[in-house]
């Protein structure tokens, strides 16, 4: 029992290097326990009774996840405790130069790293589930679900979960403590201290050379992938990748060198207050951890990228949904019989199942194919789609009728002349083959007309709702035209388009599913004589498309917040411990500024200004990243259509101040306190 | 001749109400401009308290110190912080130079503190260098000089703001005899020509006979108090104050 007081005394003497730890470790189990729960939350099982596979699918997801985010976690409670233990090495070396045996000093330290798993992972869960429940509130706000069914729930397996993978990690923890005390001759421990200041790189004109040389190429790589990115060859973008990674390691490498020559040379400025004591400080940090400093670096630059194109990809979700679901229903079938009398077949009452309804043709014609809509640029699209049927008829809809659906979708109500013809299309990356050429003024032969373009660029309209928006393109050509005879249009299907009579959220649904059954066998996908699938009726309500939809944005949106936070957490925390390791260090340096005579001012600025570059340097770095490797994701994903990448950088914005501030001030109050109260006398 | 320093009827306690102890006990001496002058006394004699009052580190129970003409126990804050790096210069016994920084930047931070003007700051390193003796080492981190040099730097980094007085505690404390010598010939240099204030806490008799004048303390009051009469040489001092220290007794015998 003696040796459990010693190690609660330990913990509580040296809270300034623990509080760090703790933090991290209490987060790190909150966030491992309130990802595992997602599946039993209110919010999710509201989603999943719809009968909607994707919750399964996220929990699936999470869990193999789970299974990465656990050794990150790992990989950093082991690292931050080999740093916490390093330290304390000569504190070991005195409890056995007074006797204690090692049997003994391991004892103190298994206590200790129970004492603070069993602490952490308590806080952590309870942090972890109440979390749970903000989290699945700011998740039925997110998608505009309805909150009567949110309950306060606990996920006994999520807690298993969570208590086993930090059980095992603690355990290596644990042989890690033991080894490091049992190992040591009692000299190597009183004799621990830290590393000598060794440069990585000694000569400073060869630090200025390869960092400019860094630079230059690094430069060359981010404006290469970045603007260039969709035009450069594959084998290029690999090398600028692997320029990437290396060259970030030689940057910090040189880095020091070349810092203190630009101050140096800098005259003025460098003999201004206590400025050259923060470089001589900044440049011996990132001279003893150029490595950490990279990789620090390097991961957050991922997190980064996480974060934005998510949060810019739920965002493009939602504003295609709000859209996306102008009716409750469309039905597209093939034939010429109306989808009414489809119904009426299997006893469903139009008049009586829909408020309101529109059953229309839809024709084609041998004379207007994909390839005669795309006329002059069809050589372009075919090397972009090379498997495409170009010779496949293109869906016709008279002017009339397809301003009746506008009007019962709210939209705009098209007009086009007696010669003219329009194309509907949301399928982003076909149109811009299509518009260039409807720009081009692409002519459509008929027997008894040639039609042009009304407007000169494809409408981003649709029939048929989905959950991505993306469908392909209808033409639109004038009445007289369809109706006559010399232009041999044909019937080839109908679509409706309807509103339920029924008006609460439930009936609808059960109207969805009444739906469903009655045309159920024919929803089954059939091949025509060449092997091609083609669905005889297709079936979209505005329910479903909700749903899915909402389902792929929670998935994006946890899974980024999932990786990306536990990405950001693991690099803010060692540099946090780093800084405030760095500190006991400069304690005595600081001691010597008061002694010559700065003020507490003056030190507590320079404090501050050494926090701050620690931080702010791989920040920085990794956000130039960002820029760049950002432009060029939004054009990888331009098939989505324009991604608006300022609403996923805004929230990423608001989560790194959140948690990067967060340990940015925990570590300035560490450090103030050691450094501070060390000068004290 | 101004006075410098003076120290009226000094006291110091330590502890609570139940055990006090005196550091210092009416203490008082004044000290003139360009003086050079030593502080003797054993180890628990007061002297280091004494230091630490006159440096505003400490702050006196009873009495005062005057720095010319001003009372330092009634600067707070600031004002303090300012008068400690604008009046005084600090030599310390373990050098306390910054290891992370040259020599001629540890001597530039003094300045650049004292918010010196940048483009005068290299002028006067160099004289302040070639007074001392260390312009050769200007560009040396202090992992790369002796003792020795260390010292010259940490002096060259006091006397470099033009201080009213450079208190110096123990600075032969970490040296051996040969760079004891140089130092103290350094800082006598120092006292001549710049006309430099310096007030030297020591129990090293040696060091101690290059001042001019010695003060003796024990049990935190004046003991004795030496002059080095003119055209004395130092070997004649040096004897003086061996046989004041012998009187002294205790830890003092173990000097010689």
């Amino acid at each position: 029992m003696k040796s459990f007081n010693i190690a609660l005394k330990n913990i509580r003497k040296s809270h300034n290097d623990y509080t760090v730890y703790f933090f991290t470790l209490i987060i790190g189990v909150a966030i491992f326990y309130m990802f595992n729960a997602i599946g039993t939350q209110g919010a999710m099982t509201r989603v999943a009774a719809s009968g909607n596979s994707l919750i399964s699918v996220l929990v699936t997801v999470i869990r193999f996840v789970s299974v990465l985010v656990a050794m990150v976690l790992g990989l950093l409670i082991i690292y931050a405790n080999n740093f916490l233990i390093k330290r304390r090495k000569k504190e070991f070396g005195i409890y056995m130069l007074l006797g204690m045996s090692k049997q003994v000093v391991s004892t103190i330290l298994v206590w200790e790293t129970c004492i603070i798993g069993f602490i952490s992972l308590l806080a952590g869960l309870l942090l972890g589930i109440f979390g749970g429940q903000f989290l699945s509130i700011l998740v039925t706000r997110m998608f505009e679900m309805d909150v009567s069914s949110y309950r306060f729930e606990i996920s006994f397996k999520a807690i298993l979960m969570t208590v086993i993978s930090f059980a095992c990690i603690f355990l290596v923890v644990l042989v890690f403590n033991v080894l490091v005390v049992s190992k040591k001759n009692l000299i190597d421990l009183i004799g621990a201290r830290k590393k000598n200041e060794k440069a990585a790189l000694k000569n400073p004109v060869l630090s200025v050379l390869l960092f400019i040389i860094s630079a230059v190429l690094l430069g060359i790589a981010l404006v290469r992938v970045g603007i260039y990115g969709m035009e450069v060859h594959r084998t290029e973008f690999i090398i600028h990748i692997l320029i990437g990674l290396v060259g970030t390691f030689t940057l910090f490498g040189s880095m020091a060198g070349f810092l203190q020559k630009l101050a140096e040379h800098l005259g003025a400025f460098y003999k201004k207050g206590l400025c050259s004591f923060v470089i001589r400080q900044f440049t011996g940090n990132i001279n003893t951890s150029a490595v950490s400093f990279a990789l620090i670096t390097l991961i957050l630059f991922l997190a980064l990228c996480f974060f934005s194109t998510g949060f810019s990809i739920r965002t493009y979700l939602n504003k295609r949904l709000a859209n996306a679901t102008p009716v409750d229903v469309t039905i597209e079938t093939e034939g010429d019989k109306p989808v009414t009398d489809l119904l009426a077949e299997r006893g469903i009452d139009s008049a009586e199942f829909f408020d309101e309804c529109l059953d229309l043709p839809i024709y084609q014609s041998p004379r207007i194919t994909i390839s005669t809509t795309l006329g002059s640029v069809l050589d372009k699209a075919k090397e972009q789609f090379p498997l495409a049927r170009w010779n496949t008829p293109e869906n016709v809809m008279t002017l009339s009728d397809y301003n009746q659906i506008e009007r019962m979708f709210g939209r705009k109500e098209l007009s086009l002349k007696e010669n003219e013809y329009a194309v509907i299309s949301s399928f982003e990356m076909l149109n811009t083959f299509t518009n260039s050429a409807l720009e081009q003024n692409n002519p459509l032969e008929m027997n008894s007309v040639t039609l042009t373009p009304g407007y000169e660029y494809a409408l981003d309209e649709f029939l048929l709702m989905s959950e991505t928006n993306i469908s392909l393109g209808v033409v639109i050509v004038p009445d007289s035209v369809a109706a006559d005879p010399e232009n041999n249009f044909s019937v080839s299907g109908r679509f409706l388009a309807g509103n339920y009579s029924a008006t609460s959220s439930d009936e609808r649904y059960h109207s969805d599913s009444v739906l469903k059954e009655s045309l159920g066998d024919s929803l089954n996908m059939f091949f025509d004589e060449e092997g091609a699938p083609h669905i005889p009726v297709t079936l979209a309500t505005a329910n479903s498309v909700r749903d899915s939809s909402v389902g792929t944005s929670v998935i994006v949106v946890f899974l980024v917040l999932y990786i990306g936070i536990v990405f950001v957490i693991a690099c803010a925390a060692i540099i946090a411990l780093k800084v405030l390791t760095d500190s006991l260090d400069s304690a005595p340096r600081f001691e010597i500024l008061r002694r010559i005579g700065a003020d507490e001012a003056m030190r507590g600025r320079a404090l501050l200004i050494q926090v701050l570059l620690n931080f702010l340097l791989p920040l920085s770095i990794a956000g130039i990243y960002t820029a760049f490797a950002l432009r060029f994701i939004r054009d990888a994903l331009s098939a989505f259509g324009a991604l608006n990448m300022i609403s996923g950088i805004s929230t990423t914005l608001v989560i790194m101040l959140l948690l990067y501030g967060g340990y940015f001030l925990t570590t300035c109050f560490g450090c103030n306190k050691i450094i501070m109260n060390s000068s004290v006398h | 001749m101004t006075k410098i320093l003076e120290v009226q009827h000094a006291e110091k306690y330590y502890g609570n109400k139940g055990s006090l102890t005196a550091a210092l006990n009416d203490l008082s001496f004044s000290v003139e401009e360009g003086e050079f002058i030593g502080i003797m006394g054993a180890s628990g004699s007061g002297k280091t308290t004494l230091l630490n009052c006159i440096s505003t580190i400490d702050s006196l129970s009873a009495g005062k110190v005057l720095l010319a003409g001003q009372d330092i126990n009634s600067l707070r804050g600031r004002k303090l912080d300012e008068f400690r790096s604008q009046k005084l210069g600090f030599i310390f016994q373990e050098f306390n130079l910054l290891d992370t920084m040259t020599a001629r930047e540890n001597i530039s931070l003094a300045l650049s503190i004292k918010k010196e003007a940048p483009e005068k700051i290299d002028a006067k390193i160099e004289e302040v260098a070639k007074t001392l003796g260390i312009t050769d080492i200007l560009h040396k981190f202090p992992s790369e000089m002796s003792g020795g040099q260390k010292q010259r730097v940490a002096a060259a980094r006091a006397v470099v703001t033009d201080p009213t007085l450079i208190l110096a505690d123990e600075p032969t404390g970490a040296l051996d005899s040969k760079a004891s010598r140089s130092l103290m010939e350094s800082l006598c240099t120092l006292n001549r020509e710049k006309n430099a204030t310096i007030l030297m806490v020591t129990h090293d008799s040696f060091s101690a006979s290059y001042a001019g004048r010695i003060i003796f303390i024990k049990d935190g009051k004046l003991f004795n108090e030496l002059v080095r009469e003119e055209g004395e040489s130092r070997r004649d001092f040096f004897k003086r104050i061996i046989e004041v220290t012998s009187v002294l007794g205790g830890e003092m015998d173990e000097v010689i």
